[in-house]
């Protein structure tokens, strides 16, 4: 059976193809059927075999039809829609994107963050230790961030940073503001 | 710690390993203001030292003055947001050491004789083996 069904045509077809096969399957089954009842019955009980036979039969086949019914009702869900039929695939193609980047969020919330304080007195280095260590660890497929000091952010922005030569009140505010920054 | 939450929050949406480097932390306040402003600092706001020391960083690496060992390369040419003699220097080194001493994970790079090479890659061997890479 094809797969790629683009207009209503080729479905129909394919339906009557499915019932061609169903025909000959309960053809077969009925042969089957009869045989399994045929040896199965004794002399004495011959006669009502005979009897019950038919409405034997029938509920088999039956049973049969509408196995294929459903069959065919699976087949039908499981094809691509036709072609008007957009929105449905669409609202499907959605969904998936929305589960999807619920997994990318789960997974993104194992990945580990590790934060790492440097510090030192004056001229210690502590601008090339940043640099180097960012390169390095970069290389090694990390992702590396660096928060800039916020001191230098206010003194760059022209703020007095030194705070002995504030009043206490002022290098206290001063203070909290930087450390907040 | 508005910038340093920002960045977390950044890092938390990567899909990779991320590792965060900080100039400087929160601690370091306390080495740069007199004592009793420190302390009417964790008054006003409430911050307890463990707080700040202890929880807000994995790893916490000093790296020491120049003027602590390597005197000659001591220069504050390059340094933008302070000026500090040599003295002066030392005694913030020391402050600074001070302030995060009681860090589960504080680890100190002194001067050597061997040279800044040797401090640097010191100082990225100590991260490297933090983040459990040989």
């Amino acid at each position: 059976m094809s797969v790629s069904v683009s207009d209503i045509e080729e479905t129909d077809s394919e339906e009557s193809s499915a019932e061609s096969f169903d025909l000959s399957e309960e053809e077969f089954q009925s042969q089957r059927a009869s045989q399994r009842s045929r040896s199965l019955s004794s002399n004495a009980a011959a006669e009502k075999t005979k009897d019950r036979k038919p409405s034997l039969l029938e509920a088999e086949a039956t049973k049969h039809k509408k196995r294929v019914e459903k069959k065919l009702e699976d087949i039908k869900k499981n094809m691509p829609p036709p072609a008007e039929d957009l929105s449905l695939s669409r609202k499907n193609s959605l969904i998936a994107d929305q589960e999807f980047a619920g997994k990318r969020i789960e997974k993104t919330e194992d990945m580990p963050i590790t934060r790492i304080c440097l510090t030192g007195g004056p001229c210690a280095g502590k601008t090339t230790a940043l640099a180097e260590l960012t390169l390095v660890l970069t290389q090694m497929g990390f992702r590396v961030l660096q928060v800039p000091e916020a001191a230098t952010i206010l003194k760059k922005g022209g703020a007095l940073i030194t705070t002995h030569k504030m009043t206490f009140t002022h290098a206290v505010k001063f203070q909290i503001n930087l450390m907040k920054l | 710690m508005d910038l340093e939450e920002i960045f977390i929050d950044i890092a938390k949406m990567s899909d990779t390993h991320t590792i965060i480097l900080f100039d400087r932390g929160v601690m370091d306040g306390s080495a740069y203001t007199d004592d009793n402003v420190w302390q009417a600092i964790l008054d006003e706001t409430g911050w307890s030292t463990i707080q700040l020391r202890d929880r807000r960083y994995e790893a916490v690496i000093h790296l020491m003055t120049a003027a602590e060992g390597a005197e000659q390369f001591y220069t504050s040419e390059n340094n933008n947001a302070r000026y500090e003699s040599p003295q002066e220097a030392r005694d913030i080194d020391k402050k600074l050491i001070n302030a995060w001493v009681g860090h589960p994970q504080f680890n100190i790079v002194k001067n050597t004789k061997k040279g800044f090479r040797t401090k640097i890659d010191y100082c990225l061997n100590k991260v490297l083996s933090l983040i459990g890479m040989p």
